[in-house]
């Protein structure tokens, strides 16, 4: 089971305009999407009189020609990345790697999972799918610490001493963005390390990425969101670091990069465009019920969750059929989200346009002979006897490597009776 | 056409057609009684150390006790810089203690603003130093807050 924070029970107590704040959140968001265009030109406009470049991508593809044009137009081949979904999302660093650079994810979460070379489990808590011992191990084989260790602060010792090496030897620093205000060209980039800006303070070259809909309209904005954003993903008042760029430092270079992939088609979508107002809190991932039992990596995605399900569709709805399936739509998604997205709606929704286009590729029939077999209560009294007497008697039979829902995850304990 | 053109383009085409306004109004009421209490029970909550003083005579002993040990500090206090002509970041690497003056605290969330000109410059410092130590001006007393780095 994964446990992550849950973070929504606290904030209203803490913060008594905490519903207030998700309404004005809303109302930003979607006043913005209305003038995206003129935002993101604005944004454009003041950013580049304060001496940033600003590119624009729009597939992944373009995004990974950018980062790599700028790397080659240097002769550059280390850099340090500090956390951003959209650089999984655009599946970068293989890229880059496959073109002789090395990448260091900084946070450290995500260092843990890159020298693991698995994908992150959770968009604000990477390696939540790991114990400590997981941790000690993969320090042992990858950073020298001693074997069989899993104290935190030794390891997380060893993290910071290694990771500081990394920063100072870096050529270029990427790093996400979290808020890009349009007024002021600026941008906001929240951490509770420090990594974003060990990396863009000693770097050369500092590239920071975003998804266009990170853009908000005025600086004043930041004080809503800000006040949400932390609490919202692991109840914190607000993260250690909060740091404001405006401009490159003298002889820096400062780079922005603007995303598409897929969102511009998200926006057409009527029902499910308000998914664009999402700020990558996680509290909809903290609250799934679904998320707690199956964890990050079974929604296959680079985003997992509620969120992902109801922005994954949009990106491949072949590969993701399966996910606006992976609810009980219970709704806390929605009632958690600060910016207020209906996330289990749009969930449902998505199951009836993915099941129009013919996925996830069972028939009426070959459904209705399932839920019939299911419902049936011989045969749902056969099964959990045999469960039960298997896990008792012969636990063996169901914990092994051969069985997938084993794999990572721990069966619960047999119920007494038979 | 271009990315940009490209992008520009779709969005203007797909965006929703309905305006919705932006608030008129982002204030609230401000939190009532100690403020400097509050903040320092939330910085304390989230693993920094307060010191509270009246005197400012008293800071210069505090320091002297809590870091007397450390080699390399610099302090950047009342306009006064140890640290000139640094013209790489990666210089600082060494630094152990940056004592630095805060703007303001928040007392909601323990947050300290600080600017590029209170870090003398010096973007990385920080970060990059071992210890931070910022000074707190408490209305008309002193206050001494410290941050301490995870170790």
């Amino acid at each position: 089971m994964v446990r992550a924070p849950e973070t929504r029970p606290r904030s209203p107590g803490q913060v008594p305009e905490w519903e207030s704040l998700r309404e004005l959140a809303s109302q930003i968001k979607e006043h913005t999407l209305a003038r995206l265009d003129s935002y993101l030109l604005e944004f454009e406009r003041k950013a580049q009189e304060n001496g940033i470049q600003v590119h624009w991508a729009a597939d992944a593809a373009g995004h990974n020609r950018i980062v790599l044009d700028i790397l080659q137009k240097h002769g550059f081949r280390k850099m340090v990345k500090s956390k951003s979904m959209l650089t999984e999302e655009c599946h970068l660093n293989p890229f880059l790697e496959k073109n002789g650079i090395e990448v260091v994810d900084t946070d450290l979460g995500e260092r843990i999972v890159q020298l693991r070379k698995e994908p992150p489990s959770h968009i604000v808590l990477p390696a939540i799918h790991l114990k400590r011992q997981e941790v000690g191990d993969t320090f042992h084989e990858h950073l020298g610490t001693e074997a069989g260790a899993s104290d935190p602060q030794y390891l997380t010792e060893a993290a910071r001493q290694h990771l500081r090496e990394k920063f100072i030897g870096a050529d270029l620093a990427m790093t996400g963005v979290n808020f890009a205000v349009a007024e002021t060209g600026g941008f906001v980039v929240c951490t509770n390390e420090g990594n974003a800006d060990m990396g863009a303070h000693l770097a050369g070259v500092h590239i920071a990425c975003m998804g266009f809909e990170k853009i908000i309209p005025k600086t004043e904005h930041l004080g809503v969101f800000l006040r949400l954003l932390a609490r919202s993903a692991t109840g914190q008042p607000v993260t250690t670091y909060s740091s404001h760029f405006q401009k490159p430092r003298p002889g820096q270079e400062m780079h922005v990069i603007i995303v598409d992939n897929g969102r511009s088609a998200q926006l057409a979508r009527p029902g499910f465009r308000h998914s664009l107002k999402c700020i990558r809190c996680g509290a909809c991932i903290n609250t799934c019920p679904v998320y707690r039992r199956s964890g990050g990596h079974s929604y296959h995605n680079a985003v997992s969750g509620p969120i992902g399900i109801i922005l994954a569709p949009n990106l491949d709805m072949k590969k993701n059929a399966d996910l606006p399936f992976a609810s009980t739509l219970c709704g806390s998604c929605t009632h958690v989200c600060p910016v207020k997205i209906d996330i289990h709606d749009q969930i449902w929704r998505w199951r009836q346009v993915v099941t129009e286009a013919g996925m996830p590729g069972f028939s009426k029939m070959e459904r209705q002979d399932f839920a019939n077999r299911v419902i049936e209560p011989g045969n749902v009294s056969r099964c959990g006897k045999t469960s039960r007497f298997m896990l008792h008697f012969a636990p063996f039979l169901l914990k092994n490597r051969l069985n997938p829902w084993f794999k990572n995850r721990e069966l619960p304990a047999a119920a007494g009776k038979f | 056409m271009n990315s940009r053109e490209k992008m520009l383009d779709t969005i203007r085409r797909n965006k929703p057609s309905g305006a919705v306004a932006l608030p008129e109004k982002i204030a609230f009421g401000y939190l009532d009684g100690d403020l400097a209490r509050a903040f320092s029970e939330v910085l304390r909550s989230i693993g920094g150390e307060v010191i509270g003083t009246e005197n400012p005579a008293d800071i210069e002993l505090a320091l002297q006790k809590r870091f007397g040990h450390l080699k390399n500090a610099v302090s950047l206090l009342n306009g006064h810089s140890s640290l000139k002509n640094i013209a790489d970041p990666h210089e600082l690497a060494g630094i152990e203690l940056a004592v630095l003056q805060g703007r303001f605290g928040v007392a909601e969330n323990g947050a300290v603003w600080l600017t590029e000109a209170d870090m003398g410059g010096h973007r990385v410092l920080p970060f990059i130093t071992q210890h931070l130590a910022i000074f707190l001006k408490k209305r008309t007393s002193w206050q001494y807050a410290r941050g301490i780095r995870a170790h």
